[in-house]
């Protein structure tokens, strides 16, 4: 986790020891006994905040009392440093701006008086200030001349220090981790120069964090476990805190979930460290689901998102909701997951973190993979592919091994330099050291050897990463192509079934014109006799005329709807399909398109002859469906039953009577529509294979062979319904669609 | 005169009513009406010496209108009822079919009133 990286550099800041401890109180003694205005009391003043953290207030109170004393007195080197300290009191407050003001006036003085080391640390401050509060590019240019200045003092500690802080910019703002590197090496070697712990375990911690961020977790490791060590003798709870969770997360993600648990809970053992455990209570809830330990998963997870919440963690929140997910994954219970996944990576989205985007469109395409929701889960898929190629760091590996090498280099030259210089035993070291001048030269031809094989096979990984990622490119494609020509195959299937309809459609409509056109006319002869009986003073035949005008009138309006309906009908069977559901009455669907494949059929052959038979139960349930689907799946069914009772006709003689019939029916929570025929039957060794796509037994060009795997696909995965099949062959073939109420 | 008319559809009844309600009223013209072949053979069985003309549609579900056709031709000739048949399909096909299994004429929906009258007219009835 990324943000952990910046807690360790802001840590290192206060690192008690007992002699520190000492050192406080002889200092609070000093500001209590000794409060004459002088430069005594301005020095302590200035040492107490380096020393430990102080409320807001009292930093401001004492920082401005050195200010003012340290004015008065002339004392430019007290005032420099009292500077500072109100400048982080009003940074504190949130006066960004008149902080910043401060910091440029102690740069100032500090030149004035030509001190370096109270020069550094204004810049220092100024560049720390800079990151924090976001504009870290800019705060480079400051970090370097802190340590510019730095290296003036000849402080190896300071130079150190300053030389850390441009590492961390280097490796977490700018992503440059050569510079990095190059950067935390110098204050390794000046720290170990020195032996100071301090900036040892800082170092190293460090380097640690920049294996971490190239992908070298075993490096990682034995820095962070050097840091470790050495901050054993310093005793600093909280950066030992936060190194054992660097470890466990190094663990975590090589594999080692045993080691990694051990780790988190070393670091979670002892006293509680000034901040929020959350961290690496998230980090074990994600060890616990990879480990199938659901109970101590969730109680985690729980725990850790909670503390998050509270915080406005965001960060922390995308992070705790992908290990959710993919617990609920685990579990089968993608709702829950997708629930979380999807709150993941909204919030992912906002904050621009490309990790938790790339965990968490994976959980939601495998949650959409459950669901069986295809499209989602390929949208999620690409996402997550794309989220995970922009974190691969094979070239970041590459240019670090070129670093570790150029480092050694390094070393045996400042060794064969200090053997230069010590002039006593120079005649003596000569020979020594042109054995030792061979040596480097013999190991720095090994080393060069080495370093080309790797990057020979550096190149060949490259060049296979090229190749997988122009495969996957060509399979996307594929995959692309092929649901574009089922989406087209569809619609073809659906004009195809358009066409059968039609000529029903014509018989259909012909019929309610029928009565339309002639009782108008009828209507219009009426009018004409009532007039004549109006005329005669016949009141009471015009009344009765009237009443059958009405009649008329009401029968030409019922015709009128009856044909809009079959226009509608099928307009709404051409159109793609609108996906909305509606409350629909299953009888009069089911009627409305029996008529029509009956018909439909009857245009093309008009030998052909069925008997219909409908039960239709009545007062079924209104039930929530895609009613231009469900149309299409029984038109299909029709057909085939239609098909299959002529085919057998022509060959069974005059004895056969077709019989095709529909029935409704209510069982428990499904509506069933069954359509049964007397026709050929399905032979049992294809009875498995109808629902495949393209398979039919028509001749060529008959069928698509994708009635019935489209009519499958809308009853089961449109409506959830079932779809079952009986039949024995030569006696009849039953189809049954359930589908819940 | 009475004219039996098959038709699956239950409006043709009060349409045909409507439209010759005077040649009713003068008695001109008795309608019957059946709403199957297999009602129209029934009907027939009893009282097919009253019946002078049969109109029947040929689409209908289960017997057809052809069907219903053949099976007249061929149990009753003695007199022989005249039989026009009424579809939605006006093509070529269909009239053949009909004329060739001795339908007597041919008529398209939507019906024409005025010219089945004329028809009826110069068939003497």
């Amino acid at each position: 986790m990324k943000k952990a990286i910046i807690l360790t550099l802001s840590v290192a800041l206060f690192i008690t020891s007992y002699g520190q401890e000492l050192r406080i109180k002889k200092v609070q003694q000093d500001l209590k006994e000794h409060t004459t205005a002088d430069t005594l009391r301005v020095n302590r003043l200035n040492e107490l905040p380096n020393l430990i953290t102080l409320p807001v207030g009292k930093l401001d109170t004492m920082a401005n009392e050195a200010l003012s004393i340290s004015q008065k007195l002339n004392y430019p080197e007290g005032e420099v440093e009292a500077l500072l300290h109100v400048a982080s009191a009003t940074y504190q407050k949130n006066n960004i701006q008149q902080a910043r003001a401060l910091m440029q006036q102690a740069v100032t003085l500090a030149e004035k008086i030509k001190d370096k080391t109270y020069l550094s640390d204004a810049y220092a401050a100024i560049a720390f200030q800079g990151r924090i509060t976001g504009v870290g590019k800019g705060s480079l240019a400051y970090d370097l001349k802190a340590e510019a200045a730095a290296q003036t003092t000849q402080n190896k500690k300071l130079i150190a220090k300053r030389q850390i802080a441009i590492s961390g910019v280097y490796a977490n703002s700018l992503g440059d981790f050569t510079k990095a590197m190059d950067w935390a090496l110098k204050a390794e070697k000046n720290s170990e120069e020195i032996n100071d712990l301090e900036t040892l375990a800082q170092a190293w911690s460090t380097i640690a964090t920049i294996y971490t961020g190239i992908g070298d977790r075993a490096n990682a490791i034995l820095y962070y476990k050097k840091a470790l060590t050495a901050n054993q003798k310093l005793g600093n709870r909280n950066l030992e805190f936060n190194l054992l969770n660097r470890i466990g997360e190094m663990y975590r993600l090589t594999g080692n979930y045993t080691e990694a648990l051990k780790a988190y809970h070393e670091g979670l053992a002892g006293p509680q460290p000034a901040y929020n455990t959350e961290l690496t209570e998230s980090n074990m809830a994600d060890v616990y689901v990879r480990l199938g330990n659901f109970p101590m998963a969730f109680k985690y997870a729980f725990k850790s998102l909670k503390s998050a919440q509270q915080i406005n963690d965001t960060e922390g929140e995308e992070w705790i909701d992908g290990i959710l997910a993919r617990a609920y994954l685990k579990l089968n219970k993608p709702d829950s997951a997708l629930y979380y996944a999807r709150n993941g990576y909204e919030k992912a989205n906002q904050t621009g973190t490309i990790e938790f985007k790339r965990d968490n469109s994976e959980a939601l395409a495998n949650a959409y993979v459950m669901k069986k929701d295809f499209a989602n889960a390929y949208k999620y898929h690409l996402l997550f592919i794309g989220h995970r190629d922009s974190m691969s760091s094979a070239e970041v590996t590459n240019q670090t091994s070129l670093l570790q090498y150029n480092y050694s280099l390094a070393r045996k030259q400042a060794q064969i330099t200090a053997l230069n210089q010590d002039k006593q035993a120079q005649r003596y070291f000569i020979t020594g050291s042109l054995i030792v001048l061979g040596l480097i030269a013999i190991t720095v031809v090994v080393l060069l050897r080495n370093n080309r094989q790797k990057q020979k096979a550096n190149n060949l990984l490259s060049k296979q990463k090229q190749i997988i990622e122009e495969e996957r490119d060509k399979t996307n494609k594929a995959l692309g192509d092929l649901q574009l020509t089922q989406r087209q195959l569809i619609q073809s299937e659906k004009m195809a079934s358009l066409g059968e309809l039609t000529a029903g459609v014509a018989h259909e409509i012909q019929n309610p014109l029928n009565f339309i056109n002639n009782f108008s006319e009828v209507n219009m002869e009426l009018i004409d006799e009532m007039e004549d009986d109006l005329k005669k003073g016949d009141t009471e035949e015009s009344i009765a005329l009237a009443a059958d005008i009405k009649q008329n009138l009401e029968k030409i309006l019922h015709h009128g709807k009856r044909a809009d309906g079959i226009v509608k009908g099928m307009l709404q069977h051409s159109r793609a399909s609108s996906d909305v559901k509606e409350l629909t009455d299953i009888n009069k669907l089911a009627d409305e398109y029996l008529r029509l494949a009956y018909h439909g059929l009857r245009a093309k052959d008009k030998s052909f002859n069925a008997d219909l038979v409908t039960h239709f139960v009545k007062g079924l349930p209104m039930v929530d469906m895609v009613p231009q689907d469900i149309g299409r799946v029984l038109l299909n069914l029709f057909n085939n039953a239609f098909y299959a009772v002529q085919k057998k006709q022509k060959t069974a003689g005059e004895d056969f009577k077709p019989i095709v019939e529909l029935i409704t029916a209510q069982n428990g929570k499904y509506l069933e529509i069954i359509v049964r025929d007397n026709g050929l039957g399905i032979p049992e060794d294809i009875r498995d294979k109808i629902l495949q796509p393209f398979f039919t037994t028509k001749p060529t060009g008959e069928g698509t062979g994708l009635g019935l795997s489209l009519s499958y696909d809308i009853v089961v995965k449109g409506h959830n319904g079932k779809m079952d099949v009986k039949s024995e062959e030569s006696e009849f073939t039953e189809f049954k669609i359930s589908i819940p109420v | 005169m009475k004219i039996l008319v098959v038709d699956d559809e239950a409006d043709v009844q009060p349409l045909f009513l409507q439209r010759f309600r005077k040649e009713i009223k003068n008695h001109e013209f008795d309608f019957d009406f059946a709403m199957s072949g297999e009602e129209a053979l029934k009907y027939l069985h009893d009282k097919h010496s009253e019946v002078v003309l049969i109109l029947s549609d040929i689409n209908m579900p289960g017997m057809s209108g052809l069907e219903l056709l053949s099976r007249i031709r061929h149990d009753y000739d003695t007199p022989p009822p005249m039989v026009m048949m009424i579809t939605a399909y006006g093509d070529e096909e269909n009239h053949q079919q009909a004329m060739e299994r001795g339908a007597n004429d041919f008529l398209t929906k939507p019906l024409d009133f005025n010219l089945l009258k004329e028809k009826l007219k110069t068939y003497h009835i």
